[in-house]
């Protein structure tokens, strides 16, 4: 029993980074119509350029934060004004493809600086935990993963719902003719977009790595952030909020209780076998649009 | 104040749309654009507020003007913002927003604070969609979305609004309704207003000037009233006979006119 309520608190954990990562790819699809292959690969360049100011450059944490947080705004700027503008106008399948070839790029240049050896962030959290009667314990990462990820979260949720530049995120997600016809400047939005899409996900890549560890194949924590965005419905933000706990939680039960029964590695294909089963089901996701139609 | 002066659009560098249509918007004034399907209305209202290049269109000769100022070469946004509404041809409303947050998109441009004395405003014109403002636009019946584009159109404090098809798809009485609520804001804030319709006596009925369409060219132009009178138009616009009644469609085969500005 205690060990179920303590996966259920590690999934959940897991998860609402799965949530904030899937954010990234449903602000930049809602706005343009582009899946964003290269999350994932944002991800772990956010670990690796932490790890870069922290550890080989010897600077304090914080510094760490604010140079990460910098770099990886400049990025997302100029991928946005180099590559993807000249393709406005062009099918979005070919800027698409564009993106999985970014993800590859971003992926190469990072074995090619820091290689294929594990490395590991300095522990931010001390060990142990808060521990909640005798039945179950709650880790410092996870209590901090819950923290950050939720009043990231809910900060983003406040910025696309309530502010101007959030309103016009909204009318570029509907339709970007009306939006140009109203004035807002599309492709600031657009950059905006991936602006935050590539911190959160650069966030929840710094996050979870303090734990694991970073290693390139990290990568999968994008593509599981994927499946929580289809799942939850690409256009849906509450919709990923929901299912990256949930998806998170299925992992762990079946890395708990599954996995040794057949020796591992189902863990790792759960929340993909719950995408299948899903889109099956519901096409759009479990949240998604869809169309409205008036009869 | 808004001037197409020779304006030729082409669409792929080979589809000649427009061939030179010169129209004249005046200060405070309601000029109407009339012509059959294809004759280039819509076309004339993109080029203005500077949308055709999301259909590959461009404007290939002349030039348009507003308030001494070219913006045949300005983007979409850069026109919106000098006061240019366009205000598309079938509801575009956004979908998935509120009826009021469609009202406050409109107001993006906007600087100045006054966003909420504005909501009461449009509110005042259109009481429905004062009911339906936590309403999702995208569930609203024809009548409500088209009281709602022209609404958020608006918010932005207009000098000009271009109007594409405002009665396209509605019944008779809401399309009655509509316009006179637009002569009331006109009325009102005295927005010069370019008026693209099919329903030609309704536009002429509102409008002070009219221009007329036809294959990308002005073939008509003058005074509404002048139009009204005008035996071609009533023939082939108004479908009313020599003698000011209904034309009836027994004699067509007999007697077919021809239009004499060809």
């Amino acid at each position: 029993m205690n060990e179920a309520i303590n996966y259920l608190i590690t999934g959940a954990a897991n998860g609402f980074i799965y949530s904030m990562i899937a954010i990234g790819f449903i602000l930049i699809f809602k706005c343009s119509k582009i899946f964003n292959f290269a999350q994932a690969e944002m991800t772990i360049l956010g670990a690796y350029i932490m790890f870069a100011i922290t550890i080989q450059l010897k600077l304090s944490f914080i510094f760490g934060i604010l140079i990460t947080i910098g770099i990886i705004i400049i990025l997302a700027l100029t991928i946005e004004r180099v590559l993807l503008r000249p393709l406005i106008g062009q099918p979005i399948l070919s800027i698409i493809i564009l993106t999985l070839g970014l993800g590859g790029f971003i992926k190469g240049c990072i074995i090619l600086i820091w290689g294929t050896k594990m490395l590991s962030l300095p522990p931010l959290f001390p060990k142990g935990g808060v521990h909640l009667g005798k039945i179950a314990t709650l880790s410092y990462p996870h209590i901090f993963f819950f923290l950050v990820c939720s009043s990231l979260i809910l900060l983003l949720g406040i910025y696309y719902h309530y502010s101007r530049g959030g309103l016009a995120m909204r009318v570029t997600a509907d339709d970007t003719i009306v939006a140009r016809l109203l004035g807002i400047k599309v492709t600031r939005v657009l950059a905006m977009a991936w602006v935050i899409a590539s911190l959160v996900g650069a966030a929840g890549g710094i996050l979870l790595t303090t734990v694991t560890g970073i290693h390139y194949t990290a990568v999968e924590v994008g593509f599981k952030s994927m499946a929580v965005a289809l799942v939850g419905g690409l256009e849906s933000l509450a919709g990923v909020i929901v299912i990256g706990p949930f998806l998170g939680i299925v992992e762990t039960l079946v890395a708990g209780y599954l996995d040794p029964l057949v020796g591992g590695g189902l863990s790792e294909v759960a929340s993909f076998f719950v995408l299948l089963i899903v889109l099956i089901f519901r096409p759009h996701g479990i949240f998604g649009w869809k169309t409205i139609e008036r009869i | 104040m808004l001037r197409l002066v020779n304006v030729e659009v082409k669409y792929s560098e080979v589809i000649l749309v427009l061939r030179g249509v010169s129209i004249e918007i005046p200060e405070e004034k309601v000029v109407c654009l009339l012509g059959a399907n294809g004759a280039g209305k819509t076309t004339t209202l993109k080029a203005i507020s500077g949308i055709l290049d999301a259909e590959d269109g461009k404007v290939t000769d002349g030039f348009i003007e507003f308030s001494d100022q070219r913006i045949d070469k300005l983007s979409a946004e850069k026109i919106t913002k000098l006061g240019i509404f366009h205000v598309l041809e079938g509801r575009r409303v956004l979908e998935h927003l509120t009826a009021e947050d469609n009202l406050k998109a409109g107001g993006l441009t906007r600087t100045d604070g006054n966003i909420k004395a504005d909501l009461g405003k449009i509110y005042d014109y259109f009481p429905r969609i004062a009911q339906l403002r936590k309403r999702t636009a995208g569930y609203l019946s024809g009548g409500e979305q088209q009281m709602l584009v022209i609404g958020r159109a608006l918010m932005g404090r207009p000098r000009v609004l271009l109007l594409d098809e405002p009665s396209l798809g509605l019944s008779p009485l809401l399309v009655r309704e509509i316009f006179i609520i637009l002569k009331r804001i006109h009325h009102d804030s005295k927005i010069s207003m370019l008026l693209v319709e099919q329903n030609a006596n309704l536009a002429l009925e509102t409008s002070g000037y009219g221009y007329v369409l036809e294959n990308g060219r002005v073939v008509l132009d003058g005074p509404s009233e002048k139009i009204i009178e005008n035996e071609d138009i009533k023939e082939f616009y108004l479908g009313l006979s020599e003698l000011g009644s209904r034309k009836s469609y027994r004699e067509v085969k007999h007697y077919k006119r021809r239009k004499r500005w060809l």
